[in-house]
């Protein structure tokens, strides 16, 4: 099979994909195919069930192409023989580029948050040294005080409110400083007090033009606020692909109605 | 993913990947992952290998001993103790606590780290499963086996002793001579493989039955008996194996060949 080209400028290129499967609780994906450039900033939208979670953990590189074809960062993934490895879907140089933040954080259950960041930058470095140990614990700094979680990172995760859990998964997310963000459902756990606080961060983040976004949310004001492009996923397939504002201000899309009722926006 | 021989073997080919790229004994927060694995299942465990070595030690030799004294053969009470202690009741015992306490305990710690996501977050972090989780494991269980063994093997014999003194008039020395002249170098062999070798099979199965549910909560206690019930068939049958193949090649040396 001939080799996809890929620009130096695309982060995301698929064509015919297929991922998942019907029973499976992240859904099913059938025939997907899109291009990401870097730089984009992109939600990922659509109903529960409609295979938009499967999409967002292919693309993160946490679940194996069953057909089709996915190229990631110039890295193809094809479809996996039975002897998948799923801690190998995408190697560790792509991976480095990536901040993934997931649906449930995924933060480290029986240490403090500071404890499993500190952990896993060390791991990911390979080094255990001083230098090291002291290069993590700097990093950590950082990484709570940009996110306003300094007060959080000596508790477990357990003790943490919803928001807080949401801000120390997105610190994880930039342990690697990564060109690419993966973003699954930001806003949950901020109600209207909380709001404030998630917005200053994701004002920041999606300001900086050079990183690429995708964000997969339900929350469709937040997806008209930071993200120009939407990819509308239902059904295991992409419905829309191209600019909000084509799909919301479009009198004839049963979608377009339904979703300008939603955020209250004019056809 | 169910358990199948091809999700068995799946497992086994992520788990050599991970040694082969990431060298996990190398970094020091798997070491202290093992480290805590050996305490849990080694040190946590002490008291009751230690109250089963001296409740088996003592109805082993106060049944044997008896007999060994009508049959004119106390020096035979050495070579009895090894046999029981070292090479089958020790390390059968050992694993069968080892299996209700740890396999259960890592299935289930790995499975409800499935199901809250953990596993994702270390996969989407770039650090595999694999090297932080399950080589730690693995080895820190097979290292805590054989240490818990050696410490049955010990009081059991200890507790011999004491008990000995009730039928048969033997000094402490000669207790010991007896009982170390008794040992040959097959036993060590013997004791390694139903001890440190098994162990890390019985913790790679934990692993794998925790690592594979599917993320969902009422899996967990589906995936820790699943563990424990594998892990028991290994140990006795593998056992019973390597026992077996013992004596009858210790029968082949003894020009017993109609056996084989």
């Amino acid at each position: 099979m001939d080799a996809i080209p890929l620009k130096p400028t695309e982060i995301w290129r698929a064509e015919g994909l297929r991922a998942g499967f019907p029973a499976a609780s992240d859904g099913e994906i059938r025939d997907v195919g899109l291009l990401v450039h870097a730089g984009e900033k992109i939600a990922l939208v659509g109903p529960e069930h409609g295979g938009r979670a499967m999409l967002f953990k292919v693309l993160a590189g946490l679940r194996p192409v069953r057909g089709g074809r996915l190229v990631t960062l110039g890295h193809e993934l094809t479809e996996e023989p039975w002897w998948v490895d799923w801690d190998q879907l995408i190697p560790s140089t792509v991976r480095r580029k990536m901040g993934v933040l997931l649906d449930r954080e995924g933060l480290l259950s029986n240490v403090s948050v500071r404890e499993g960041l500190e952990l896993l930058f060390r791991f990911k470095n390979g080094d255990s040294t001083r230098k090291h140990i002291e290069a993590a614990r700097t990093m950590v700094d950082k990484l709570g005080h940009r996110f306003g979680i300094t007060d959080c990172l000596d508790k477990r995760p357990t003790l943490l409110t919803a928001a807080e859990r949401r801000l120390a998964g997105l610190a994880r997310a930039f342990l690697s400083k990564p060109s690419v963000l993966l973003l699954e459902n930001p806003t949950v756990g901020f109600g209207d007090l909380s709001r404030e606080r998630l917005e200053n961060v994701m004002t920041a983040m999606f300001a900086e033009s050079a990183r690429t976004i995708v964000v997969s949310t339900d929350n469709l004001r937040f997806a008209r606020r930071f993200c120009p492009r939407w990819i509308l996923v239902d059904e295991g397939g992409i419905v829309f692909d191209g600019p909000a504002t084509e799909l919301i201000r479009d009198p004839d899309s049963t979608w377009g109605t339904r979703i300008r009722q939603l955020v209250g926006e004019a056809a | 993913m169910g358990l199948t021989l091809e999700g068995l073997l799946s497992f086994l080919r992520a788990f050599w990947t991970a040694c082969r790229k990431d060298r996990p004994w190398a970094h020091h927060d798997v070491k202290q992952v093992i480290a805590r694995q050996v305490y849990f299942t080694g040190a946590q465990a002490f008291r009751l290998i230690a109250l089963a070595a001296l409740f088996l030690g003592l109805v082993t030799v106060a049944q044997s001993g008896a007999q060994l004294r009508r049959l004119g053969g106390a020096d035979a009470l050495g070579t009895l103790l090894v046999a029981a202690f070292v090479r089958e009741v020790g390390p059968l015992v050992t694993l069968i606590v080892v299996v209700a306490r740890s396999v259960s305990a890592v299935a289930s710690e790995l499975s409800a780290m499935k199901a809250n996501g953990e596993i994702d977050g270390l996969r989407a972090t770039g650090v595999s499963p694999m090297s932080y989780l399950v080589f730690p494991r693995v080895v820190g269980g097979a290292i805590a086996c054989s240490l818990l063994a050696m410490h049955f093997a010990v009081i059991a014999l200890g507790v011999g002793y004491f008990v000995a003194q009730s039928y048969i008039d033997m000094s402490f020395s000669r207790y010991l001579e007896n009982v170390l002249t008794s040992i040959a170098p097959s036993d060590f062999l013997i004791f390694f493989l139903k001890t440190s070798f098994l162990g890390l099979f019985v913790f790679f199965f934990a692993c794998y039955c925790g690592l594979r549910t599917a993320g969902n909560s009422f899996e967990i206690p589906q995936a820790t008996t699943k563990a424990v019930v594998l892990s028991f068939g290994l140990c006795f049958g593998a056992q019973a194996a390597i026992s077996v193949t013992y004596y009858l090649l210790v029968l082949r040396e003894a020009g017993w060949t109609q056996f084989l």
